[in-house]
């Protein structure tokens, strides 16, 4: 399969230096929330030495994260993960991986996290036009994304055109 | 700059077109290059930056595919490119250099370069390369390669070069047709100058002026040509008033000498003959071209070889002590040979100059001759036979020939400074004095009669002779008396006078015996007449008689010969009253008056009336003037020659006679014309002898006296009468009175 070579050969391209045998489905969303990261751009009053990903709900990403951010920073900074049920402990993030289990308190997540400077990603179908940012999804054996445009607007973040002009564009349904 | 030659050569005009479109040329070629050079390079820097942008733009966009690794989004972001026509080939490497996405989808990876670290785009082998990083906030992705054809430069050069040519041309056409314009403005004043110039040349005519037109250099040109041609002019005025009058002057000193009454001859120092005045020619009748050479001169004046000889020597040798002592060549007398053969004795002389001699000629034959006569004439006076004395106006004897002495007895000194007197009788002295008298008034005195008295006192008779001698002018200087002794004369004369009174009476006798002849001939004539013609008149009458009476009787033949009795009887009578005429002719007196010809004429004209009646003939008569003559003598005349003119055409049908005159040198020639049988001319003088016929009487009757008659009028008239005829032409009698 002419993808699943490509896939392959994405992955020695994502982790040089940290091959693993397998690659699983979060994986590689693990690394599509580290290439993410690269174009947003977080205001400057978040003070902080280190960038701080949560994961709300049930992980999905097993050890992917952990592994995947063991070493790896994020705009110069040591990564700190934190896995909670918790939307209270969201307030000092900068990034929310709402995991497809919130789907029924997602309005409560979103509420909690729009009066921060939170960038929120998910991979499951609707989130996104619930007010998630960016949404990741599965097509032809491609990892797609689809991007709230205005959701990220009003968070505060800075968003490089070039991730808008590759991602579908998803307004918010009232 | 000898190549440059053909330039020089040209003309001024073609010179500046040359210049300025040489200029113009150069720099229209080096700007254009320039202009092309830059705009290709302007032109290429523009495709090539067009193209990195259009590159970093379509890099920007695979800043996310390979990010994310999506081979899928980098084909698509590379399909923008085919917007670009130019570009042919692209190709996304990851940053580890490795083929990532192409353009077109389907390349064929062999014709991707290996990748290379380089940055800079290039144009190579009419391609533009261009390798441009994938760039995300300074991190380097990948690199983006792509190449592009350069046929917009290409097409960008071609229509950049075609332009500027086409601009060249058109500039150039300007350029030309400029230059060729603005080329007057300078050319043309100084090809109005050459022009100018050249007619100037031509016609020598420096009156002209150029006119200025511009103030520039050409214009003080044209100021300097201008003043140049009017001091010119102002010499040129000078001279031709200097070499007028030159001329004047050369003109009069030739008249001068061409017309001096003096022979001239210039020789030059060659010999040659090179000037003869008209005094020259008229004397000797050598014109110049007859004796080019002193050499010619010598043959021809001088033909005698042994004169020339001696003309040579004397002649060289005065002209030689004239050059010696700077003289005149001395006057020497020749004898010069004219033209003509006639002989001059010439007084030659002359001068010498640096050119050669000039001579001069002074003709003494008169002279000469006029010696030679003189002592001629002094030799007749001394030997004449005739005693001849000179004496002066008183009559003192200055001079005697011999015979003058011999004749009177007395020596010559006895006679020198006497009176003419002492050889004259006393009873004569009174005489003596009136003839001298005579010749001191002018009247000639020739053979008087007059004595001499000899020494011994014997008087001889002579004939005196006076004549007046003169000087030159005319005085009265003396008196020649010649007395030619004329005593045998008078002896002579005595017996000649006594010849002469018997000869009167011995006239005088054979008139009176004349008288009586004449008058017995005149009554014979009479009597002949008379008695002749009664005889005569029987014959005829008796013909007559016999031919009415017995006609009739007498056969054929007798008839005839009674008629020719009868006829040449009545001819008899003719002849006979004819000859009575023409003797009495010779002795009647004319009895002139002034008649009127015309008149007479007429009435010959209606006289002849019967002899033209049947005739076709026609009598022209001019209006003639009236002459003094006898009238019935002229009438006689004129019927016979108009009756002969009749007569002689009576055999033509259309028979002319004409009477008229014609006036030469004063004189009227009266003519009878006619259109007759004419005769031989060499008969003219014999026709107006008597008896004389040209023609048998049968064919012509007549007597042959009447023209005899004719002649004797007009001769008694003192007038002439002639003929002129023509066989079978006419005659005409022509006569004066």
């Amino acid at each position: 399969m002419k993808t699943n070579k490509y896939k392959i050969l994405l992955l020695l391209l994502l982790f040089a230096g940290s091959i693993h045998a397998q690659v699983s489905e979060y994986e590689y969303k693990a690394a599509f929330i580290e290439r993410f990261t690269r174009f947003v751009e977080w205001p400057n009053n978040i003070e902080s030495d280190t960038f701080k990903i949560a994961v709300i709900g049930k992980n999905p990403f097993n050890t992917s994260l952990d592994k995947l951010f063991d070493g790896t920073k994020i705009k110069n900074q040591n990564v700190e993960i934190i896995y909670t049920d918790k939307i209270e402990d969201l307030a000092k993030v900068n990034l929310v991986f709402i995991s497809s289990s919130e789907k029924k308190r997602l309005k409560e997540i979103l509420a909690f996290t729009n009066k921060y400077p939170i960038l929120t990603i998910s991979d499951s179908r609707g989130f996104c036009a619930k007010g998630v940012h960016i949404n990741m999804y599965a097509d032809d054996n491609y990892i797609r994304y689809e991007i709230n445009q205005d959701a990220i607007e009003k968070s505060g973040l800075k968003v490089s055109s070039l991730l808008f002009a590759s991602a579908k564009i998803v307004k918010t349904d009232d | 700059m000898t190549r440059f030659k053909i330039i020089q050569d040209l003309s001024i005009k073609n010179k500046i077109i040359i210049i300025i479109l040489s200029i113009i040329f150069l720099i229209q070629s080096i700007g254009f290059t320039f202009i092309a050079i830059w705009d290709i390079k302007r032109i290429k820097s523009e495709i090539q930056t067009n193209l990195v942008l259009n590159t970093k733009l379509v890099a920007n966009n695979c800043v996310v595919p390979l990010t994310f690794g999506d081979d899928q989004q980098a084909t698509e972001a590379l399909l923008h490119l085919k917007n670009i026509k130019t570009i042919e080939m692209a190709c996304l490497f990851d940053k580890d250099g490795t083929i990532f996405a192409t353009y077109p989808e389907t390349l064929n990876k062999k014709d991707i370069p290996i990748f290379t670290e380089q940055q800079n785009s290039i144009l190579e082998d009419a391609y533009f390369h261009i390798y441009e990083p994938v760039l995300f906030q300074n991190e380097k992705y990948g690199t983006l390669y792509i190449k592009a054809n350069s046929k917009p430069l290409r097409i960008a050069k071609r229509r950049i070069i075609i332009t500027l040519i086409l601009l060249s041309i058109v500039l150039d056409i300007l350029a030309i047709f400029l230059a060729i314009r603005m080329q007057h403005y300078i050319s043309k004043p100084i090809i109005n100058l050459k022009n100018h110039f050249d007619k100037i040349a031509r016609n020598h005519d420096f009156s002209q002026r150029i006119e200025k037109r511009n103030n520039d250099e050409v214009g003080h040109l044209y100021d300097g040509f201008n003043n140049l041609i009017n001091q010119i002019s102002i010499k040129q005025e000078e001279r031709k008033i200097a070499e007028n009058e030159l001329h004047l002057s050369e003109e009069k000193y030739r008249i001068l000498i061409k017309s001096t009454p003096l022979p001239l001859c210039l020789v030059d120092n060659d010999g040659n003959i090179v000037y003869t005045n008209d005094r020259f020619t008229k004397i000797f009748g050598y014109f110049n071209e007859d004796i080019p050479t002193l050499n010619d001169w010598w043959i021809k004046a001088y033909p005698d070889k042994k004169y020339r000889e001696w003309v040579l020597n004397t002649w060289n040798d005065a002209v030689e002590e004239a050059r010696i002592e700077g003289g005149d060549i001395e006057s020497i007398e020749y004898t010069v040979t004219c033209k003509n053969g006639s002989e001059l004795i010439i007084i030659i002389a002359g001068i010498t100059t640096d050119e050669g001699v000039l001579a001069t000629f002074i003709d003494v034959t008169e002279r000469k001759f006029a010696e030679i006569e003189i002592r001629k004439l002094s030799k007749v006076f001394l030997e004449a036979t005739v005693p001849t004395i000179i004496e002066n106006l008183d009559g003192i004897v200055q001079e005697m020939n011999e015979q003058a002495i011999k004749e009177y007895g007395y020596s010559r000194a006895e006679l020198l400074g006497r009176s003419i007197k002492l050889l004259v009788p006393e009873e004569k002295h009174i005489q003596a004095d009136e003839l001298l008298k005579l010749c001191r008034n002018g009247k000639a005195v020739r053979n008087i009669e007059g004595l001499r008295r000899k020494k011994d006192g014997t008087e001889i008779p002579v004939l005196v002779s006076l004549s007046m001698l003169t000087d030159e002018s005319g005085s009265p200087i003396g008196i020649s008396s010649t007395a030619s002794n004329i005593t045998e004369l008078k002896k002579a004369e005595t017996e000649i006078k006594k010849i002469n009174e018997n000869l009167e009476e011995r006239v005088k006798s054979r008139t009176a015996e004349l008288e009586s002849v004449n008058k017995e001939l005149e009554a014979f004539s009479y009597s002949v007449s008379h008695d002749l013609k009664a005889p005569l008149r029987a014959v005829v009458g008796f013909s007559q008689i016999l031919k009415e009476d017995y006609g009739t009787e007498m056969d054929m033949e007798s008839n005839r010969y009674i008629g020719l009795i009868k006829d040449n009887a009545e001819n008899m009578g003719a002849l006979i009253n004819d000859l009575l005429n023409f003797s009495r002719m010779g002795r009647k007196e004319l009895q002139k008056s002034q008649i009127d010809l015309s008149a007479i004429v007429q009435r010959v004209k209606s006289e002849l009336q019967a002899d033209v009646q049947d005739r076709e003939i026609s009598i022209k008569i001019m209006n003639l003037p009236s002459i003094n003559a006898d009238e019935n003598l002229i009438y006689h005349v004129m019927l016979n020659l108009m009756s002969n003119a009749i007569k002689f055409t009576s055999k033509l049908k259309n028979a002319i006679v004409e009477v008229g005159y014609i006036n030469q040198d004063n004189e009227n020639i009266f003519y009878v014309k006619d259109n007759g049988i004419g005769f031989n001319m060499k008969y003219a003088e014999k026709i107006f002898d008597v008896f004389q016929r040209l023609h048998s009487i049968e064919e012509f009757p007549g007597t042959g006296i009447g023209l005899s008659i004719v002649q004797r009028i007009i001769h008694k008239h003192e007038g002439k009468i002639w003929v002129e005829s023509e066989m079978n032409i006419g005659t005409t009698f022509f006569f004066t009175i």
